[in-house]
């Protein structure tokens, strides 16, 4: 327990974990064990100053709402002022703090928001900075949005699972995905994502070339978007594109031959612009 | 009505979030933003005019006044700043860039790591 205090993002945890035992079991506890724990909230609180985050306080602030329940009188009174002086000193330190480090540290909420905009390999990346970023590229809804931008949402999954073929993988997901969604239970949407993409790995996501239902046509794909910002695309290996642009011309041919200019077909025009092909 | 906050913070006289070269730099934005309305070209190169020399910290600070006055255009601006600006960068680039150490112990930043590891590829050179 003692151990865990001192880490900073296991102390909220910690303190919670303490609070519970007070409340529910001190009164039952052989008097060894009433010590240690006791011993245990007083270090809570002794703590908490070097603990910068608001969760820290108010988990502390827990504890102590139950150390005031649940101690016998002297116990309690100690525990208060000690309780006391921790709360007047992590004040003066978050002041202290915040001018020197001249408010560098973004809410969390703030963070989430800036991941928001990022692509799946630098939210990964960013987690590894600090803690508290790790927390906020961690966040359920962010994860949820990548999963949609990447995998498309649930309608957009069943078009792409159509033109796909022997994806059981990615079906099953979808299934699960979809049973939760209807009963509501959470997602967790960081989980799913990466079992996805490791369905996925070596032929979609790698893949830089797909075809877009908006535009109805082949093009370069980025973050598994057409350039444009289209999501509907479906991503195409090499092979399907030859045989894409194999197909279309084939197909312009037997159209009808009044019309010269229609018989280049769209892939006669990907030849014709060189330069797409060096995007 | 984008300023629902602004008349709190006037108002607010203990307020740290805000300091006054901030204040100046966000508050004429609306105005900006009314005047430009239908052009978006014209505000893109206002804002990058705005943001040429502007360092991290300066940016940070820009983003917690704009939260803070509850300004969501300016808000969602600056974090796309931000955003770009580490898109795709190392972690250590990122901890110079913000100014921020690293809190991990030893062992978790490699359990991390491992854990998405096939997404490093491809990352920039600092």
């Amino acid at each position: 327990m003692k151990e865990s205090l001192n880490r900073i993002y296991q102390y909220p945890i910690a303190c919670k974990e303490l609070s519970f035992i007070l409340r529910l079991a001190y009164n039952q506890l052989p008097k060894v064990l009433q010590s240690l724990i006791f011993q245990d909230t007083l270090t809570a609180f002794r703590l908490l100053p070097q603990m910068q985050t608001c969760t820290a306080a108010s988990a502390a602030h827990l504890l102590y709402q139950s150390a005031e329940a649940a101690l016998p009188k002297q116990k309690r009174n100690l525990a208060i002022t000690e309780f006391k002086h921790a709360m007047v000193a992590h004040k003066r330190r978050q002041k202290a703090h915040q001018e020197e480090r001249g408010s560098a540290q973004l809410p969390l909420d703030v963070l989430v928001h800036i991941f928001s905009f990022l692509d799946v390999q630098s939210v990964v990346s960013v987690r590894l900075v600090c803690w508290s970023w790790n927390i906020a590229a961690s966040d359920n809804h962010l994860w949820q949005l990548q999963y949609a931008s990447v995998f498309g949402d649930s309608e957009n999954c069943l078009n792409i699972k159509e033109h796909q073929s022997g994806r059981l993988v990615e079906d099953e997901e979808y299934r699960h995905l979809q049973e939760a969604m209807t009963t509501r239970t959470s997602i967790d949407w960081r989980g799913a994502f990466i079992r996805a993409y490791i369905g996925n790995a070596s032929k979609n996501l790698t893949s830089s070339r797909g075809y877009c239902l908006y535009c109805g046509n082949l093009v370069w794909l980025n973050n598994m978007k057409c350039s444009d910002g289209h999501q509907q695309v479906t991503p195409y290996s090499p092979h399907q594109v030859a045989k894409y642009i194999l197909n279309d011309s084939s197909d312009f041919r037997c159209s009808s031959d009044s019309d010269s200019d229609s018989d280049e077909g769209s892939g006669f025009i990907l030849w014709a612009y060189p330069g797409m092909f060096l995007l | 009505m984008k300023f629902c906050t602004v008349k709190q913070y006037f108002d607010d006289e203990n307020n740290n979030n805000v300091t006054n070269g901030i204040a100046t730099t966000v508050i004429p934005l609306p105005n900006k933003h009314l005047k430009i309305k239908a052009n978006n070209k014209e505000m893109e190169q206002y804002e990058q005019e705005l943001l040429r020399n502007v360092m991290p910290q300066e940016l940070t600070k820009l983003i917690l006044a704009a939260n803070y006055l509850n300004f969501k255009e300016a808000l969602d601006f600056f974090c796309r700043t931000v955003a770009n600006a580490i898109q795709n960068k190392s972690v250590d680039y990122v901890r110079k860039f913000f100014g921020l150490e690293s809190d991990f112990e030893p062992g978790e930043e490699e359990k991390l790591c491992k854990e998405f590891a096939w997404s490093f590829e491809g990352v920039d050179e600092d």
